[in-house]
């Protein structure tokens, strides 16, 4: 009986079986893909982080927040995180399929 | 009427058992969301998203169809279509699971958690989330109950479908006629929009309307955001074309002769675009959750309930904001995912807790080539109980530049697919 109502509850809601259980990292990155869409597919300007390894968005986060690195919204964006919000951004973006 | 309700009740309860685990599982709570904007659509679909199916929710949205008001201001000027603003409910039902009923909310009955529709049906719910907008205040113009206002002095403010309207009196405009915008007190709904529609107008009147002028009268005592940004640019490039009157509030208005009544002047204009003074939308006022000088709703900012009332919920334009805290679309998206992770945490008992942090853009287009953009990113304080933006954090663009169109156009796509997809 389990078995056949969770087959049910995943052929009703496919979009939902997809998606990674709530958790505060997965919250606080809510933020991000308002700009940054995660559909990795799409062509945007402003780029996708789903996939990207979390060594690169962190560094690319603290280089904004230091001043190191130059960027038209990006700098005034990243000096409002923590470093470890910032680990845990990027920690749930490289976490997500890209495919 | 009962058998219609009824029915919809019979069809409730089958759509309800289709989603259940097992047949005599505990039921699943259910969250209804009144208002299907940037903050409804997105605590609709994070309230499936978060509580992976375990929560049923209701969206109670009048219309078919989002038309999204940012962005529509491109669509005044003939520089996009109002399908680029439109997106479909559908897709929040086929992907995500939340039902859609295409119906206005009458009225809420707090004390028996139910909400009245348009039709007398009732819904009864375990949370409610109140996302209506804003009310545009009528009444504090003289004149504005002329019958044919509505269709001579078109805000678009609320519905981005308006801006055809608009759009269309802004095209039948004869060389040297005269565009009149007029802009409240704020707090105001999108603090940077009628500036951007001003310096959109005078981008489309300088281009296709020679002699013709949009003259900005403004309540305020001045431009109330990226000030310096809009002053330079309408300096250097609309010279003739804009003006800018400070500390003009409306009073009357003759709809037949096309006249505006200032407290310190009058004026005459062919196109009247005017934007009344704001408050939380009506069925929020109706329901006493405006307990900010009856015009704004107090919440608490890490769940977005009511201070009024338990169990309710209010998001984006509606609520008395934080210091600095912009009534922005892209706000009311965050406001609606903390609103939809908390009602998650406290209705599945996961007892995490919760420190939002909010980043909000809001770019604003010059020309058609173009854009600039205001930035802040919001933290919660707990010693303050609110929250508070980040010093040393966000900012304004140093300049509008053509860079920024391209980014302005990215953040409509990927917060549509963030409400929809």
């Amino acid at each position: 009986m389990k078995l056949i109502s969770l087959l049910l509850f995943f052929q009703i809601n496919t979009g939902l079986s997809q998606s990674a259980p709530i958790d505060s990292a997965q919250f606080l990155s809510g933020a991000c893909i308002s700009c940054h869409t995660l559909d990795k597919a799409a062509t945007s300007a402003i780029p996708s982080l789903v996939g990207r390894s979390s060594e690169s968005i962190l560094s690319d986060m603290l280089d904004y927040a230091s001043g190191k690195r130059a960027g038209l919204l990006m700098p005034q964006i990243a000096k409002g995180y923590s470093r470890e919000q910032m680990e845990a951004i990027a920690n749930y973006f490289s976490s997500l399929d890209p495919s | 009427m009962r058998r219609r309700r009824f029915l919809k009740h019979t069809l409730f309860a089958s759509a309800a058992m289709l989603g259940a685990p097992a047949i005599g599982a505990k039921r699943k709570p259910h969250v209804v969301v009144v208002g299907g904007g940037f903050g409804g659509a997105i605590a609709a679909k994070y309230l499936r998203m978060y509580s992976r199916g375990q929560i049923e929710v209701t969206l109670i949205e009048q219309h078919k169809q989002f038309v999204s008001c940012p962005m529509s201001n491109l669509v005044l000027v003939g520089l996009k279509e109002i399908a680029y603003c439109t997106q479909q409910y559908d897709r929040l039902a086929d992907r995500w699971g939340v039902r859609i009923l295409n119906q206005r909310a009458e009225k809420i009955q707090g004390a028996s958690s139910r909400l009245i529709l348009a039709d007398a049906s009732e819904i009864s719910y375990d949370r409610l989330v109140v996302s209506p907008g804003i009310d545009l205040q009528w009444d504090a113009i003289e004149g504005m109950d002329h019958p044919n206002a509505k269709d001579v002095a078109i805000d678009a403010w609320q519905s981005g479908a308006d801006s055809v309207r608009l759009r269309d009196q802004i095209q039948a405009l004869e060389p040297g006629g005269v565009v009149a915008i007029c802009i409240p007190l704020a707090p105001y709904r999108c603090p940077s929009a009628p500036y951007e529609r001003a310096s959109l107008i005078a981008w489309y009147l300088k281009k296709h309307k020679p002699g013709a002028t949009v003259h900005v009268y403004d309540a305020n005592q001045d431009i109330t955001t990226e000030r310096d940004l809009y002053q330079r640019f309408w300096q250097e490039h609309y010279k003739n074309v804009l003006f800018y009157h400070p500390e003009n509030t409306l009073v009357a208005v003759d709809i037949e002769q096309r006249k505006l009544h200032f407290e310190f002047e009058d004026a005459a204009a062919d196109v009247l675009n005017i934007l009344p003074p704001m408050r939380a939308g009506r069925i929020a006022i109706d329901a006493g959750l405006a307990t900010s000088n009856d015009k704004w709703c107090e919440v608490d900012f890490l769940n977005f309930e009511s201070v009024a009332q338990q169990n309710i919920h209010i998001l984006g334009d509606s609520i008395q904001i934080a210091p600095l805290m912009p009534k922005s679309g892209h706000m009311a998206a965050q406001h609606g995912r903390t609103c939809a992770y908390a009602i998650c945490d406290s209705l599945l008992n996961k007892n995490t807790s919760l420190s939002p942090v909010y980043a909000n853009t809001c770019f604003s287009f010059v020309s058609e080539s173009h854009a600039m953009h205001v930035a802040s990113v919001h933290h919660y304080s707990e010693e303050n109980k609110t929250m508070e933006s980040v010093k040393g954090a966000g900012g304004v663009s140093t300049t509008p530049s053509p860079e920024e169109a391209p980014l302005a156009v990215a953040w409509a796509d990927a917060i549509w697919a963030d409400m929809f997809q």
